[in-house]
């Protein structure tokens, strides 16, 4: 029965790593194109996921910015204030709270509204309330928490108004929402056409060598050993894809960010997923294409 | 587990059990075949073209499925070989083809060593294993030759050393002279015949009765659409067909060769008992 028995694993290595050299070498234009497509395939994915990437950043700068604004009555006495303060730092949304008095919201008048300035000069009794800016905590800051903290706000006696900027809340949630479907829905697609490719060009390279298979088949080469050249095939392809894609994406990055405009690139991790992702929809999609087509001589 | 032969020694290495086999058209391949062949034993399988002399070759290798019954080739059976351990069956029964489908553009050297290298032998062995199957085959001179370059009889010679490469325990060929003159003819058979005294079994498909009649010591299994009406192993008429095998002009039953196979031994039949193996003198035992 020592003929059975699968002997001398090295040399199976070996001969799977030449026959798939050998592929690339006997057939470099069906091996470049597909992972020159395969590439420009994941690249339309990486150009997303860098727009993606920047849209966040750049949501995060202003989502910095949601804050709920408690203006306070004239009246209200430093007691009263305290005491607020101390109910809403409490709460676990709150990252910080910040008592602006009469005097230092006319001063930010002044500096963040310079074309006022004379108007606030002339004036001869401060017409700016006190307030009390609320930060949030980064996960609370939305539409939902925002208001919520606006309400209890409006509860307190001491408190004229309260603003939280709740149209442009609402409208970078829904920012956020729609990137996030975008990438991931044409990043799908994308990754799928690249399957695809894959398993066109493993099949075709299953059918430029089918009567070396066949014989294979016939001499008693057991199914592992005829797929594996296949599928390190379709595995290498993906990588060069992948790594095409990241390539073009960093080309891309480079030429926005110095020719039009700054932004920032991907977390390398991603680019690192992406190749991977790349092998694994190779060497998947040549597993599919094998199976189709090794069937018994 | 596609083995059957488990429980100790079997002698046959090939049994067709109420075979029948059926494709998309109105008559069966093959018919309620029943026959098989012990380790060791030369046979003919002969009959007109389309009498499922293929087909039979093709299940015994399990490159396909009998439609009913059971197919048991060198210790496999067709109902409990899964499509993954066919390899297993493959490198026990070695396969020879009319058209001998080499690897073109490789030399002589190469095919065989081809068919080493995939069946994971050790690679500082394939080289000197190939010539020597070559050697085997008489090919030796011609093992640097590209397999476009040599005779058809020579091309054949690479196709039965290659087959043998996994020392297998049974050789099936089907046609294997078809596309061979004369000459070649007989040297590809003195060739099997010579195979088979050192203890492997064959089974050849053909429909030559010159072929026949020059190894009249050879079983002769006839197939006619799909039946076996003559297997010259039993005195006994095929069962199944036991009223069209009598009928004239059936098929190459009544040629005085076949008549001759269920004779006596001759002298090849000692030679091969000798090798201390199993010879064509063993089959009418079975």
């Amino acid at each position: 029965m020592s003929r059975d028995r699968p002997n001398n694993e090295r040399s199976d290595v070996l001969y799977t790593v030449r026959e798939t050299l050998l592929a690339f070498k006997r057939a470099p234009l069906l091996t470049g194109l597909s992972a020159a497509i395969v590439g420009l395939a994941l690249f339309v994915v990486g150009l997303f996921g860098l727009a993606t990437h920047n849209v966040r950043l750049y949501l995060e700068t202003i989502e910095e910015r949601v804050e709920v604004v408690a203006y306070l009555r004239d009246d209200a006495s430093t007691a009263d204030i305290a005491a607020m303060e101390g109910v809403l730092t409490m709460l676990p949304e709150v990252l910080a709270v910040d008592f602006v008095t009469k005097a230092e919201a006319l001063e930010k008048a002044y500096t963040e509204l310079p074309e006022f300035n004379e108007i606030l000069t002339d004036l001869e009794v401060n017409p700016l309330p006190a307030s009390i800016e609320i930060q949030l905590r980064p996960e609370s800051r939305t539409a939902v928490t925002a208001g919520r903290i606006a309400q209890q706000a409006t509860l307190h006696p001491i408190v004229e108004e309260v603003q939280y900027g709740e149209e442009w809340v609402d409208k970078l949630s829904a920012l956020r929402r729609i990137g996030f479907v975008t990438t991931s829905v044409l990043g799908t697609a994308f990754a799928v056409v690249a399957a695809l490719i894959i398993g066109t060009a493993v099949r075709i390279a299953i059918f430029a060598r089918r009567e070396e298979i066949k014989i294979m088949q016939l001499v008693g080469a057991r199914d592992s050993f005829v797929h594996r050249p296949f599928l390190l095939e379709g595995g290498i392809t993906g990588a060069l894809g992948g790594a095409l894609a990241v390539l073009l994406t960093y080309t891309t990055f480079w030429s926005v960010s110095n020719y039009l405009f700054t932004i920032s690139w991907i977390p390398w991790e991603w680019a690192g997923i992406g190749i991977s992702a790349g092998i694994v929809f190779g060497v998947l999609a040549s597993v599919y294409a094998v199976r189709k087509h090794l069937r018994e001589v | 587990m596609g083995n059957i032969n488990l429980w100790g020694y079997d002698p046959h290495v090939i049994k067709f059990i109420h075979v029948t086999k059926e494709y998309a058209r109105p008559e069966p391949a093959l018919k309620d075949v029943s026959f098989h062949v012990v380790k060791g034993q030369f046979s003919f399988l002969t009959g007109h073209s389309g009498s499922g002399k293929s087909t039979a070759l093709r299940l015994a290798h399990l490159a396909e499925r009998p439609t009913h019954g059971e197919v048991r080739a060198g210790g496999f059976s067709s109902l409990r070989t899964s499509r993954r351990d066919v390899w297993k069956l493959r490198r026990k029964v070695g396969y020879v083809f009319q058209d001998f489908r080499l690897l073109p553009g490789r030399t002589a050297l190469e095919n065989v060593s081809f068919a080493l290298e995939v069946i994971g032998s050790p690679k500082e062995q394939i080289l000197p294993r190939a010539q020597r199957l070559l050697g085997q085959v008489g090919l030796a001179p011609k093992a640097g030759s590209s397999v476009g370059e040599i005779s058809g009889g020579e091309q054949q010679r690479v196709a039965i050393a290659r087959a043998l490469a996994s020392e297998p325990l049974l050789l099936l060929a089907d046609e294997p002279t078809g596309n061979l003159d004369e000459r070649a003819t007989r040297g590809i058979l003195d060739l099997f015949w010579e195979i088979n005294a050192m203890g492997m079994a064959v089974l050849m498909a053909t429909h030559d009765l010159e072929l026949m009649r020059r190894y009249p010591t050879a079983r002769v299994l006839e197939l006619d659409q799909g039946r076996l009406v003559y297997d010259s192993s039993t005195t006994e008429p095929v069962e199944s067909v036991r009223d069209e095998s009598s009928r004239p002009g059936s098929g190459v039953s009544p040629d005085p060769a076949t008549v001759l196979d269920s004779s006596g031994e001759t002298s090849s039949t000692s030679a091969l008992d000798s090798a201390g193996e199993p010879g064509p003198a063993q089959q009418r035992e079975i």
